[in-house]
């Protein structure tokens, strides 16, 4: 079955068509390339599957859940639900949440995270914190742990401090743990990103132009790290830009123009592809 | 732990001794009126730290904090006077019920951002004003407010003197500095930070943005119920002029003055807002207009406060 699966997917923004009707699939262990012309939808396309935009049509299913679908909008006055939000009990809010569509962080909960194509670290904060937020998902404590400090909490304080310095440690920050995010060279930042994502412990990572602004060397190492994160069993979905990573670690690619899937399978075939050349390339010339 | 952040804030344990001790020593040689600024001094540094939560931590602008304030000085004020509940024990019912208008209130507005969310709470903040104005239910007393509220007496204590209610006040503040120092280094904290620095990633990191801004306004609003219950412990009148816009004003630039998110900070700022204008209050109206002109002074020479947080100072000296 497939991990990841976009079913007719479409978001409008007012008359602007971003993505219009793409379906395609992601099985398990795999590495998937994104690719197409700027403007062509990808970064949408990973909004709507991490529930930032809600899509205008079609669904999004990802290990069995739907995670994305049409938003209730207009209905939900017409249909009085909107004011189940208010009501804690659960029976209730299952009710309420079987016809809202899931935040961000439930998706992230599902087992999706993912990196920002503009690096959105917590600046002011230090690496280890930046990596805390990934674990931050898998531990409970709140306002009476805090407070009181109670066995539960501290053990979890250690758990969360230990999760995130394992994977400093993966992406090689160790030396940085305790400086402030911005104060790292970019492509650490880039890599701190990575780890951030990492520490949510994803079925699936989503990996927005991971070599963008890198240097040769450090691209080479960025496809390798994808590949032994990779191998470590996480699903990979990624945009880039850079056509050597893209041929060199994706296993299959979907190409993107202007909203709509243009082409689809192994790099060499993409490659090859008239219609991928002319959307690269424009229309030639006669 | 190994955050190196917060122990790079910490104070020292002498200097937290240090600093108890004169809270204690200071009123001694003072006469009643010094001792009830003092009193003053705690009521707000209790509002700036309980608002210092959602501004300061969350990030969130909350321009109606006078009306929670309000709300556990009437309710304690009415549970008084209606059902003779002596004021100690009307205290947690004071917080539940600042904290259940703080969920309320801030439940279908929380996807609101900055200055949006600023207009609500301002509107907020004029509602339970105006509510409190025209005697709402018939039990508020309109704008003469309520009166004839019995003397707190704690554990066989009468509560008479304005040194008696200074060091309750004290005790209050402390067991709130220790409960919001605690706050900030914990999981919920550090979500608030993630939330401020940036929403967008917070919640793609699975963080309930939802939740830990939720949490914040309950925290703020219901601690801020408690400093209300507490002034009604000392002053047996209460009126809508509690829930004015000006306090909440007042109580937004102690935490913005002192620097926004710094617990030092909301002290320095406490000072500056209420003990310094009433030490000067021989000055009369040029008060107010000096405080003013000391407040744009300071907006221009140090945006980031007096005493901030190493990290908002960062925030806010990076985008210049």
């Amino acid at each position: 079955m497939a991990l990841l699966e976009i079913r007719n997917l479409t978001k409008q923004f007012g008359g602007l068509t971003a993505v219009d009707h793409v379906t395609f699939s992601l099985d398990q262990g795999e590495i998937l390339g994104l690719i197409g012309p700027n403007g062509a939808g990808k970064t949408t396309i990973f909004n709507l599957i991490t529930g930032i935009y809600a899509p205008t049509e079609g669904e999004i299913f990802f290990n069995g859940h739907r995670i994305a679908h049409p938003p209730l909008g207009a209905r939900k006055f017409v249909t009085p639900v909107w004011w189940l939000q208010w009501v804690p009990a659960r029976s209730v809010r299952e009710r309420w949440d079987g016809l809202r569509t899931l935040r961000p962080h439930e998706i992230t909960e599902l087992g999706i995270a993912r990196t920002f194509q503009t690096i959105r670290l917590f600046k002011n904060m230090t690496v280890l914190e930046n990596v805390m937020a990934g674990v931050h998902h898998r531990t409970r404590a709140g306002v009476w742990g805090a407070i009181f400090r109670s066995p539960a909490q501290q053990k979890e304080e250690a758990f969360i401090v230990r999760e995130a310095e394992q994977y400093i440690r993966f992406m090689g920050l160790s030396d940085y743990r305790d400086e402030l995010a911005k104060n790292l060279p970019y492509g650490h930042q880039r890599r701190l990103e990575i780890a951030r994502a990492l520490a949510a412990r994803p079925r699936l990572l989503i990996l927005d132009e991971p070599a963008a602004g890198l240097n040769e060397q450090e691209t080479l190492e960025l496809m390798d790290l994808i590949r032994q994160i990779r191998d470590s069993g996480i699903t990979i979905l990624l945009i880039e830009h850079d056509m050597k990573v893209v041929m060199g670690i994706c296993e299959r690619i979907v190409v993107l123009d202007y909203g709509k899937k243009i082409a689809e399978g192994p790099p060499e075939e993409v490659q090859r592809n008239p219609r991928v050349i002319q959307a690269y390339l424009g229309e030639e010339e006669v | 732990m190994g955050n190196l952040m917060a122990r790079l804030r910490r104070i020292p344990l002498a200097w937290q001794v240090g600093l108890l001790a004169l809270a204690i020593l200071l009123p001694l040689p003072l006469n009643d009126y010094y001792r009830a600024v003092l009193w003053r001094t705690g009521i707000y540094a209790i509002l700036g730290l309980s608002l210092n939560i959602i501004v300061g931590y969350a990030g969130l602008f909350q321009l109606g904090h006078a009306a929670f304030y309000a709300l556990g000085a009437y309710t304690s004020a009415l549970l008084n006077l209606h059902f003779h509940i002596p004021l100690v024990l009307t205290w947690p019912i004071s917080i539940l019920v600042a904290a259940f208008f703080g969920y309320l209130i801030s439940r279908p507005i929380l996807h609101l951002r900055g200055d949006y969310l600023c207009i609500v709470t301002i509107a907020f903040g004029e509602v339970v004003r105006l509510a409190l104005v025209n005697n709402i239910f018939g039990i508020t007393g309109g704008a003469n407010g309520l009166s004839g509220i019995d003397q707190t007496v704690l554990f066989g204590l009468t509560l008479r003197t304005p040194l008696h209610h200074y060091y309750l006040v004290l005790f209050f503040l402390v067991l709130t500095l220790f409960a919001v120092r605690r706050l900030e280094n914990s999981r919920l904290g550090r979500a608030w930070m993630y939330v401020r620095e940036d929403e967008t990633a917070a919640e793609a990191m699975g963080i309930d943005t939802t939740w830990a801004k939720l949490l914040a306004f309950v925290l703020g609003s219901g601690w801020a119920g408690l400093a209300g219950a507490l002034y009604v412990a000392r002053i047996p009148v209460v009126s809508p002029d509690l829930a004015r816009f000006i306090e909440s004003v007042v109580m937004f630039c102690i935490v913005v003055l002192g620097g926004t998110g710094s617990i030092p900070g909301v002290f320095v700022g406490t000072l500056g807002m209420i003990t310094l204008p009433e030490i000067f209050r021989f000055l009369k109206t040029w008060r107010d207009a000096w405080m003013g002109v000391a407040m744009v002074a300071m907006m221009i020479a140090r945006p980031e406060g007096l005493w901030p947080s190493r990290r908002i100072r960062m925030e806010i000296r990076e985008e210049e």
